[in-house]
């Protein structure tokens, strides 16, 4: 019990550090505003419209917060020298590594992901209160997919050392990342449908969305199949597992 | 003031409420939207008119006037622009494309002149047939026509018009089903709310608590 307070402690004191004021509130305002008036501006019928709507541009600034603010700030941490002072605590590595990971990646996601749509189903209610498990399939598509981007940035933030090197790695994998699944995209009419549902597969919201969107008796155009169901989480597991485990076995603090 | 993250969050949601609800009012999404015009065909056998939903659900209505036969394809889900670009394998190609994006009503709309021979266009449901389409005849009353059919989130339909001169006239007509905002008055309520929430969670008899 007293190793979970400590746990709560910490995640508490290192949510303080990566959601500091100004930046952070800045930028939860305008996606947060911005976002509920793309929302508004488009008569979406159904939640999971409006989720999408929302959270399609959102996760773009999602993306960059997790790399620029969030893993880079680990590296941040290593440089002066607070991660030994972390590391101190009387808690085992893989805490302190899941610890790292809810307050860099998960917390973060959620906030940034939920306001802006917490703006718009206000505004919205009447549509939002007909169908909420839409807007909450859509939304947990979203934050996994923000989930996986972000432990695989405090991966490479953990290993490269500098923020800025870090930056830099983790930008150009989710640019990789987009680029692969642009490209299976734009193949998959030429060469076959398996492309194009792996090219949905990478997307976990797209697979969620068409889901929602049966859910709500519209047939969708793609059947993601077991592989889109599959795909992301199983790599996020992989990427969890890989950051934790370098953490607890290779990382060096100094 | 130093408010705690909690405090800060639910003065962001107060504070984008408002100014999003502000926005909303004046240039939020319309429920209905109409539009009507008379295409020259020239030297055209014919007139496709599309129309798409963006997103959202409706009824829509399209009345076509100086027509000899009408047939449309409707819940046509996907890109309007393939179909007719599929039509071109059978020798009938659409130009002047004249294509409006009403986003606030959540349709894409619009005409092309169909140029291909009478024969073929007459021939159109077999063609349709072959391309996995259901297409339907409308009776045609004096040269005018109406079709009227729900559009679910991203779906379309595609009216041919076989025309009675060398024009055709058509009226759109668009209902939004299912869309409703919260008002003015009760999202400013809202936000009220939540600012005030957020600036007392930072108000001294809150942080005596931590001592």
């Amino acid at each position: 019990m007293a190793g979970r307070g400590r746990l709560v402690d910490l995640i508490v004191l290192d949510s303080l550090d990566s959601l500091r004021p100004p930046g952070f509130d800045l930028m939860v305002l305008v996606i947060a505003t911005l976002g509920a008036i793309l929302g508004s501006i488009q008569p979406a019928t159904s939640s999971y419209l409006l989720a999408r709507l929302i959270l399609e541009p959102t996760l773009f600034t999602v993306a960059l917060y997790l790399a620029l603010r969030s893993a880079a700030g680990v590296a941040s941490l290593v440089g002066e020298g607070i991660m030994e002072v972390y590391l101190s605590y009387p808690l085992s590595r893989g805490g302190l590594a899941l610890a790292l990971v809810t307050s860099r990646v998960l917390v973060p996601s959620i906030i940034l992901l939920s306001v802006p749509l917490a703006v718009a189903g206000v505004i919205l209610a009447p549509v939002v209160l007909r169908d909420p498990l839409g807007l909450l399939v859509v939304f947990t598509g979203y934050l996994v997919q923000a989930f996986f981007y972000g432990v695989v940035f405090l991966g490479i933030a953990l290993s490269s050392r500098t923020s800025g090197t870090a930056s830099i790695i983790g930008i150009t994998f989710y640019f990789a990342y987009n680029i692969v699944w642009m490209l299976l995209a734009t193949l998959s009419p030429g060469l076959g449908s398996g492309l194009l549902r792996l090219s949905v597969a990478m997307k976990f919201y797209e697979v969620l969305y068409y889901y929602a969107m049966s859910l709500s008796g519209v047939h969708p155009s793609i059947e993601p199949g077991l592989l889109g169901f599959t795909l992301v989480p199983a790599m996020t597991l992989v990427a969890l597992a890989g950051t934790i485990a370098y953490f607890k076995w290779r990382f060096e603090p100094t | 003031m130093r408010l705690p993250l909690y405090g800060r969050i639910l003065v962001i949601l107060g504070v984008s409420l408002l100014l999003a609800s502000i926005v909303a009012e004046a240039y939020g999404a319309k429920t209905s939207t109409s539009a009507e015009a008379t295409v020259a065909l020239g030297t055209a056998k014919g007139l496709a008119i599309y129309a798409m939903s963006l997103g959202g659900e409706g009824n829509i209505e399209l009345r076509v006037s100086n027509a000899q036969t009408v047939y449309y394809i409707a819940n046509i889900s996907g890109d309007i622009g393939t179909l007719m670009g599929s039509l071109r394998v059978f020798n009938i190609s659409a130009f002047n494309a004249q294509t409006i994006h009403d986003v606030r009503a959540g349709l894409v709309y619009g005409h092309a002149t169909l140029r291909t021979s009478r024969f073929l266009l007459a021939a159109l449901p077999g063609i349709a047939k072959m391309l996995h389409f259901s297409i339907k005849q409308v009776k045609v009353v004096n040269g005018e026509a109406a079709v009227k059919t729900k559009l679910k989130p991203g779906e379309g339909i595609l009216v041919v018009v076989i025309p009675q001169g060398d024009s055709v006239t058509y009226k759109l007509d668009y209902h939004v089903v299912g869309y409703r905002r919260l008002g003015l008055g009760a999202s400013l309520t809202v936000s009220a709310v939540l600012v005030g929430l957020g600036l007392a969670s930072g108000l001294p008899f809150r942080r005596r608590s931590y001592t």
